[in-house]
């Protein structure tokens, strides 16, 4: 009878654990794992990117850091008004979030333990083009993509691990985990996502409060409803979207006084470029071809408004010979 | 059978249907994982995927521009021109299209193209500070400095990296332009403030330049020393028929001038000058002759223009004894509208006095007007002119007047040679010959070519000369052909 017991329990024992390893225990995401690399390393100080600006941050809780492709082991702490540039990482860290808004006046809010990088952004209002192109490696973001009405070109890809998503105009969120890529669109939204692993699919087309997965290797879930309760919590990690909650709140991080500039390096509409796309002197060199350029200066060196020696002596022997022809009076003229 | 014809049924639907699938195969996943893959820099992948997005779509600008700039970045010059040019076609308003293109030519030194792709992409974005900047370049190589000067200003002014470099470009093409001030102003800020010690140093060696712009030396020195040929020596007239033997001598010229301006003023200038040249002959030595002349002159400037205004007497000797004593007086008026083109006109009297035969003393009024023009880049010009003379004597048989022209190229040709060539033409005319009018026709001819000797200063001259000269009264024909080889030294 106790041997019976013993087994029944051990039996309840290894279920109870199994179910809690499948069903309560979270997802394995990539905060499992330290969000930063291991070689970065952060300081205080901002330092503008490379080329023209594409967006700027608006408002950032807990630890944010920015990394510019350029110099991908210097990060820095990233503060509402600091500019974002093309090629741009950030890293939000555990509790950190952080808003930030794009030229073409779209929103993205990004939750604690995310990592997104700017590929490309570009905004030409003149010839009514829009591009962007992202790349969300893990996290949780939310995307207020402005619709641009009459524009040529708009494109705004958001790319995971399994799967690219593509909008024109929406409201959507994004959750990136180690094996799987979900998709929820919000309100009047509609998304087109294709997997990574067959790009020449027809793309899988979400509506209004529908969500699917992508995992990987494999095509996107069919669409699912959500219900209010799930719609509410996929958007509670987020600082909110609504355009006009801008503002950093009193508990916030706070811009400095060089948050809207280059951080010293450079002014607000300043724009670097890389050592090597400048041409380089050279070495050893001498101004030449100077005193060619102006004719004035050509001509006076060349002596040729002077009279030629040769065709001067030339004039004075022909007068020489013509004295000796012509004595004074009349010569004796040999045609006569 | 029936069997069999079903299945081969189903599997022509199937085929089909695969077909169709290719056919109507999605491009756009295709090119947007080709622009991920672009971003991180694997072009190979980027490549692949772009062609499947062609495939699909062919028409497709964004597509071909894309594959244009893989190609652009992997150096592939050849693929690149194809594809950017073809979305060109298909749509030249698209946004980064100048650049690329730009970019491309640039690349490919076609510089008169890119400064054109890049200078509209400037202008479509302000922002692009690099297509300023190599729009810059890409004019500064085809000498446009007036063009070249403004983006470099704008890229210096916009970009922090930019701005020292495009400053020195910048004020080299001020230089250029004559905007000397602003040139000293931009190399002065290069000079101080590169990191770079060879932009340090050539900001420098440009200052000196223009310091010597702004001041330039008041004196300057000028010796000659050259062999001359002469096969058609003209004979001391012993009452011979014929003025000129065809027999040849050789000799030496020598040369010696200095002048000084007591005011070195930028727009006014006043100094004094002495020379003296003197030729030995071999054989003939009755001719030898000699030129002494001092030179007393003024110049003012203001904008295009530039006045002149020389006194010059001079004497002239035949065989050690006083020949021609002359006084000139030359006001000159100079039009430069732009460093290309150049204008001249100028007006002579002479007063003169000949010492050995007192029948000749009198007077000459010369006018001259004579255009210059750069060519070849401004490696050389061309020049033209029309004059006049018209002198008179005491005895009127000697009175003559001369219309005359003259035309030629002055080149750079390389190897720092530099060649003139020259045509003269005079029509004189003796309105009171004994007996008739004499009219004589003569033409010269003239090509020299001079070249820098070892030092900067020291330089080869290699001269031959033609005359041929035509009249109604034959004693006056002859053609000669001199040759002239010397040194010449300039300070």
């Amino acid at each position: 009878m106790n041997t019976k017991r013993m087994n029944l329990a051990s039996i309840f024992t290894v279920v109870l654990l199994t179910a809690v390893l499948l069903f309560v225990w979270p997802p394995v995401n990539a905060s499992a794992r330290s969000v930063l690399p291991d070689d970065v390393v952060v300081g205080d100080t901002f330092y503008p990117g490379f080329g023209a600006s594409i967006g700027q941050v608006q408002r950032v809780r807990g630890e944010v850091v920015g990394v510019h492709s350029h110099a991908e082991i210097q990060g820095f702490r990233l503060r509402p008004k600091n500019r974002l540039y093309k090629n741009d990482t950030i890293y939000t860290m555990e509790k950190g979030k952080i808003r930030f808004r794009m030229n073409d006046g779209s929103i993205l809010s990004l939750a604690s333990q995310t990592k997104l990088e700017l590929n490309k952004s570009v905004y030409d209002k003149k010839k009514k083009s829009r591009s962007s192109f992202l790349n969300m490696a893990f996290g949780k973001a939310r995307f207020l993509v402005v619709k641009l009405v009459n524009f040529k070109r708009s494109e705004f890809k958001v790319k995971t691990p399994t799967a690219v998503c593509g909008v024109r105009g929406s409201d959507y969120v994004i959750e990136v985990y180690e094996d799987e890529s979900v998709f929820i669109a919000l309100e009047k939204t509609t998304i087109e996502i294709y997997s990574s692993e067959d790009p020449g699919a027809d793309p899988m087309v979400l509506e209004e409060y529908e969500r699917s997965r992508v995992r990987k290797g494999e095509i996107p879930t069919r669409p699912e409803k959500l219900s209010p309760e799930e719609i509410k919590k996929v958007t509670e990690p987020f600082i909110s979207v609504a355009p006009e909650d801008s503002e950093p709140e009193p508990d916030e991080v706070q811009p400095d006084e060089d948050s809207d500039t280059g951080g010293k390096q450079a002014g607000a509409s300043d724009v670097l470029v890389p050592k090597d796309a400048i041409v380089q002197l050279p070495v050893d060199f001498k101004p030449g071809g100077v005193e060619d350029d102006d004719i004035g200066k050509v001509v006076k060196r060349s002596g040729i408004t002077e009279d030629r020696s040769s065709l001067v002596r030339d004039d004075i022997v022909n007068q020489v010979n013509e004295d000796d022809e012509w004595p004074s009076g009349f010569p004796g003229n040999p045609e006569q | 059978m029936r069997q069999l014809l079903a299945v081969a049924l189903a599997f022509l639907v199937l085929a089909g249907a695969g077909v169709q699938a290719l056919a109507g195969e999605s491009a756009g996943g295709y090119y947007d994982l080709g622009v991920y893959a672009y971003a991180d820099g694997k072009f190979q992948e980027a490549e692949g995927h772009f062609k499947k997005a062609l495939a699909a779509d062919p028409e497709n600008p964004v597509y071909l521009i894309y594959l244009g700039k893989v190609y652009l970045e992997t150096g592939r010059y050849v693929e690149a021109k194809e594809y950017l040019e073809a979305a060109r076609d298909k749509d030249p308003d698209m946004h980064g299209l100048n650049y690329d293109l730009g970019l491309l030519y640039y690349k490919i030194e076609k510089y008169g193209m890119a400064a054109e792709h890049l200078t509209a992409a400037a202008d479509e974005d302000p922002s692009n500070v690099l297509a300023a900047y190599y729009g810059g370049i890409c004019l500064y190589h085809q000498e446009r400095y007036d063009d070249a000067g403004p983006l470099f200003e704008a890229a210096a002014d916009k970009s922090p990296s930019l701005k020292i470099n495009a400053t020195y470009f910048a004020g080299v093409c001020d230089y250029h332009n004559g905007d000397i001030s602003g040139a000293k102003e931009k190399l002065t800020d290069v000079k101080e403030n590169a990191e770079s010690p060879t932009e340090r140093q050539n900001a420098d060696k440009w200052l000196a330049i223009l310091a010597q712009e702004e001041s330039p030396r008041p004196w300057t020195v000028d010796l000659r020393l050259h062999y001359v040929y002469d096969d058609n020596v003209p004979l001391d007239p012993t009452g011979e028929e014929a003025l000129y033997s065809d027999t040849s001598d050789s000799g030496i010229y020598g040369y010696v001038a200095g002048q000084y301006n007591v005011i070195n003023r930028k727009d006014f200038v006043l100094g004094a000058g002495i020379a003296r040249g003197q030729i030995w002959y071999a054989d003939l030595t009755e001719f030898n002759m000699s030129d002494t002349n001092a030179d007393i002159y003024t110049t003012y400037s203001a904008a295009s223009w530039l006045f002149g205004l020389n006194y010059i007497p001079r004497l002239y000797t035949i065989d050690d004894e006083d020949y021609l004593l002359q006084h000139q007086i030359r006001p000159s008026l100079y039009w430069q509208p732009n460093r290309d083109f150049l204008t001249r006109l100028s007006y002579s009297y002479f007063l003169r006095d000949y010492r050995q035969n007192d029948a000749r003393d009198g007077s000459l009024h010369d006018i001259y007007l004579e255009l210059f023009y750069h060519v070849f880049g401004g490696k050389g010009f061309v020049f033209g002119g029309l004059g006049y003379e018209s002198s008179t004597s005491d005895d009127d048989v000697y009175d003559y007047n001369r219309p005359k022209a003259k035309a030629g190229l002055v080149s750079e040709l390389g190897w720092k040679v530099r060649m003139d060539l020259e045509l003269y033409y005079y029509l004189k005319e003796y309105p009171n010959y004994p007996g008739k009018t004499r009219d004589d026709d003569k033409i010269t001819g003239i090509i020299s070519f001079k070249r820098p000797v070892y030092w900067d200063w020291l330089f080869g001259i290699a001269e031959y000369n033609y005359t041929t000269n035509n009249s109604n009264v034959e004693r006056f024909e002859y053609q000669r052909n001199t040759i002239s080889l010397g040194l010449e030294a300039e300070f």
